[in-house]
């Protein structure tokens, strides 16, 4: 094993350095640029105060510039005192994006640094285009969808340069260094996370986070709500945003920014729920695929029968994981042998198929951080299948 | 020593701490970032980004931790949210195309068949992982992270790390079962039979 590991770490450090050789790597200027242009608050950098002297003509304006960039640094000030009267786009819920026209194209002053996920999500949803600002940073949340077993969102941050924190002036904007906080809640403690996206109505209902991903200043997240949503209402939903760097907030802290609030409402879309009840045996295992729920949110195939030992097995799709985001690929366990199973994309109409590819387990392990350099140690347990399903479909 | 040095300039608002923390780190997260995202412009921007954050950072970071494991946690985690929405719009199927390195034609004879294969291997098992999987294989075995360094400030308990570890390096044992059979014919030394292959339990120790 040792020499297999030793092969892997010098077949690694082989890849690394022919991919992107160590001699041809040169960050600083890049840095050095970026972090030239957005200085940290507070005490200036002996550089940056070097080229503001740099930059600074060195006799003078002459009067006629000086009353032209006097003019224009006025109306910039007043442009902005206008908008900020104005508050930010807060109106009800509009529905539907026009056709071809991306969303969040609205929204005021400001750039944005990325586009909103890929996917139908977007599309299926209701544009919503509220904005809300606080310590430096604007968190507009474009898009909001919802039926009866999921509810989505889709936002967008953006940092107001020039702006003090905690105040929320806005007198320019660029890419966001914080982002959605997404934790998985759906096993242990929430009070022990550091704070991060939730979901609310006014029914108290424990919406939990199930998936999403952040990127390039856009986010989104899949909460399921345990009890349901009717089909065809209308429903209140408040929706907590903080703000945190990549690395991750402190549980009980406030977060880098935020929380923002939105309140927004949404008609409730039907999920499907396809009855299949179909069993297989190998091995002297009979699972069920029980059903399938066919959101468009997260589309999950309910198996049961997997056998309930020691080693916690739980089953795995046949190419589960590839592309999926790993808060939505992980099984859900639902008790007495059943598990939800993400299958990354809706069934869709007419003869499908699920198959389990395998069950996986390990014994419990300490849940607890330990020494440096130790780890536990466990014996993980397979058992391959596969347990094929085949059922139709029905149209709507 | 001289890292310490860079962070206190850097929190007094110093630009020349970072330049030493860029010149130090750089190499190794874009490497890094490399091996998760595969693309060398990629890497270089997840690379670029996570200096830009640990600047922006810097105030919250606790000088008397080390800085190169913190932000080489933050490096892969960029790398992985990069790469995950690099395959979601470009399958992995349609990302088949070797690196132009692994058709070195400056390669000799001895380094074509030994060297240029082995890497050759790894970095088309690497990319059938999944990001996540891809990124502890690359904190284990190319960082040399510990699992407890890992799952620190993630907020991930080493159990999970560990689970993903061990999933990863089963399927990277799948993936190269039937070469490392081929390497270890002529040897002497026989590598562990499949089953222990895929898992080497050590009681309390870290493992291998």
């Amino acid at each position: 094993v040792s020499e297999q590991r030793k092969r892997l770490e010098r077949a690694l450090q082989s890849c690394a350095e022919r991919g992107a050789p160590a001699d041809t790597v040169d960050l600083w200027p890049a840095v050095r640029k970026r972090v030239r242009d957005a200085p940290v608050s507070g005490e200036r950098t002996s550089e940056a105060s070097a080229r503001s002297r740099t930059l600074r003509p060195s006799g003078g304006l002459p009067n006629i510039s000086l009353a032209l960039a006097f003019v224009v640094v006025s109306v910039l000030i007043l442009g902005a005192l206008v908008y900020v009267a104005a508050g930010p786009i807060n109106g009800p819920a509009q529905h539907g994006p026009p056709p071809g026209k991306p969303h969040g194209s609205e929204r005021g002053a400001g750039q944005t640094r990325g586009a909103p996920p890929e996917g139908r999500l977007p599309t299926l949803g209701t544009k919503v285009g509220q904005s809300r600002t606080a310590d430096g940073e604007r968190v507009t949340l474009d898009w909001a969808y919802a039926d009866e077993k999921y509810v989505a969102v889709g936002l967008h941050t953006q940092r107001l340069a020039g702006a003090q924190k905690g105040v929320g002036a806005d007198s320019g904007s660029g890419p966001s260094l914080l982002e959605p906080a997404l934790w998985d809640d759906t096993v242990g403690d929430e009070a022990k996370l550091p704070p991060y996206v939730k979901i609310t109505d006014a029914s108290g209902q424990d919406f939990d986070l199930v998936g999403g991903g952040t990127g390039g200043g856009s986010a989104n997240a899949v909460f399921d709500a345990p009890e349901g949503l009717q089909q065809g209402s209308r429903h209140r939903f408040r929706l907590e945003v903080p703000l945190s760097t990549a690395a991750g907030g402190t549980p009980g802290q406030k977060p880098a920014a935020g929380p923002f609030y939105f309140d927004f409402e949404l008609s409730v879309r039907p999920a499907p729920t396809i009855e299949v009840n179909q069993k297989a045996e190998v091995k002297g295992i009979t699972l069920t695929l029980e059903r399938v729920v066919d959101s468009p949110a997260n589309p999950q195939a309910v198996v049961c029968g997997v056998p309930v030992d020691a080693h916690r097995l739980m089953p795995w799709l046949e190419d589960q994981g590839g592309a999926h985001d790993e808060l939505v690929s992980a099984p859900q366990k639902l008790g007495n042998g059943c598990w939800s199973l993400s299958m990354g994309h809706p069934v869709g109409e007419g003869r499908s198929s699920v198959t389990v590819a395998r069950l996986e387990g390990v014994p419990e392990v300490p849940d607890r951080a330990e020494p440096r350099g130790r780890t536990f140690s466990v014996k993980p347990k397979t058992i391959r299948g596969s347990w094929s399903f085949e059922f139709e479909t029905p149209g709507p | 020593m001289e890292e310490r040095s860079a962070i206190e300039r850097l929190k007094r608002g110093d630009i020349g701490g970072l330049e030493v923390l860029v010149r130090r780190y750089q190499a190794r997260a874009v490497q890094a970032a490399y091996l998760i995202v595969r693309d060398r412009s990629l890497a270089e921007d997840v690379a670029q980004n996570a200096f830009v954050r640990a600047y922006n950072g810097i105030g919250r970071f606790d000088a008397e931790r080390p800085f190169g494991p913190w932000f080489m946690r933050v490096v892969v985690n960029d790398a992985v949210k990069t790469a995950a929405r690099r395959e979601r719009t470009l399958p992995l199927d349609r990302d088949n195309a070797p690196a132009s390195w692994l058709m070195d034609p400056e390669a000799g004879p001895q380094e074509l068949a030994e060297a240029a294969e082995t890497s050759r291997r790894v970095w088309t098992a690497l990319q059938k992982l999944p990001p996540a999987q891809r990124a502890v294989v690359v904190q284990r075995y190319y960082l040399g992270m510990s699992e407890a360094e890992m799952a620190q400030d993630e907020g991930t308990p080493p159990g999970t790390i560990g689970w993903r570890l061990h999933a990863a390096r089963k399927a990277l044992s799948r993936m190269l079962r039937p070469w490392s059979r081929a390497q270890a014919a002529p040897a002497t030394r026989r590598l562990p039979s499949s089953e222990s292959s895929d898992y080497a339990p050590e009681g309390g120790k870290e493992r291998e």
